[in-house]
């Protein structure tokens, strides 16, 4: 194989040139790759709606699918709100300043994006910093900000493999602690004498009670004194196209 | 060339299609090109891994498998005329 030795130089200087695009210039790697994002999402649009194209489907189809994202959207307000009022009933709610959020576009999401990671198009030139909240439409929490370029970010969502985020669960705001696994699942352990049942909302702590998912499935080993919880989030990760990133 | 230029799908893949489709590629490009799998693999991850996003960055476990997996192939399968 002569061409071998030519061929695995050219994928030496590849990698090297990503290399140094990731560690020393990661806002030029972002700009370079926002076109072939771009172009991903439109094929994921696309492709989302090549069944209904050759129906007369396709406008209710579409109309259907933007109900369907209001929905979601109004039903993650909807939680929020429920949420807040319940706690104001019971005295035990804070009482919260409306903060100003930085929209920022998708780049790259799931499933395009591995592991669960957001890229954005606002970083530290519009005020963005490591650690801020990112929320998706309805002020749902989604992630956390990773870390920061100039122009773009990256964002953990809260499934994002192993990541571990505190959180409460249940009417009765039990804490416990998510655990990401992919492609937007989480986990939770708790008592099985908490009552934790499906349909259950689990909130971000933090100040007012943001949703960030409900309960699917409550494991039941009589043999274990704690059950293990399925969550899904409210929204879903793979079609979110903008956030809200709270400093 | 040819199939150096085929090899060159997965990384156009990476940014458009599913990660499971770049994988799919990745390993298709490493059986014709081996080091294309280990240097996909590397790239994926420095596109798309973040500290504490995972325990190991599967994407370059991945392309070491697809490498060594290719080079086992590439050693020991040979074409020839079957013989009736």
């Amino acid at each position: 194989m002569p061409w071998l030795g030519p061929v695995a130089l050219a994928l030496l200087v590849l990698v090297l040139i990503f290399a140094v695009l990731r560690f020393l210039l990661p806002g030029v790697l972002v700009a370079v790759a926002s076109p072939l994002w771009s172009v991903g999402s439109s094929l994921s649009v696309a492709a989302g709606n090549v069944g209904s194209f050759f129906t007369d489907k396709a406008v209710l189809t579409n109309e259907r699918d933007r109900l369907l994202a209001d929905n979601a959207a109004y039903y993650a307000k909807n939680a929020q709100l429920d949420a807040k009022v319940k706690d104001l009933e019971r005295l035990l709610g804070g009482r919260t300043e409306p903060i100003d959020g930085i929209l920022a576009g998708v780049l790259s999401r799931p499933p395009v994006s591995p592991y669960d990671v957001l890229i954005v198009n606002a970083g530290s030139n519009a005020r963005v910093s490591v650690g801020s909240r990112a929320d998706g439409p309805g002020g749902m929490p989604l992630g956390e900000v990773e870390s920061v370029t100039k122009n773009s970010a990256r964002i953990l969502l809260y499934s994002t493999p192993g990541k571990e985020t505190e959180s409460w669960i249940g009417e009765e705001r039990i804490p416990v602690t998510l655990i990401g696994e992919g492609s937007g699942a989480m986990s939770a352990v708790v008592a099985r004498e908490a009552g934790i049942a499906i349909g259950d909302l689990v909130f971000a702590s933090g100040p007012g009670a943001l949703p960030v998912g409900s309960v699917i499935a409550v494991g039941n080993d009589p043999s274990s004194p704690r059950s293990r919880v399925d969550i899904r989030p409210l929204l879903n990760p793979f079609s979110v196209t903008w956030v809200t990133i709270t400093p | 060339m040819i199939r150096a230029m085929t090899s060159l799908i997965p990384l156009i893949s990476l940014f458009i299609f599913p990660w499971q489709v770049a994988l799919v590629a990745i390993f298709a490009a490493s059986l014709m090109v081996p080091p294309a799998g280990l240097a996909f693999g590397l790239i994926a991850d420095l596109v798309y891994y973040s500290p504490g996003v995972a325990f190991v960055p599967y994407f370059t476990l991945f392309g070491i498998f697809s490498f060594v997996l290719s080079l086992l192939v590439h050693r020991f399968v040979k074409t020839r005329i079957m013989e009736g």
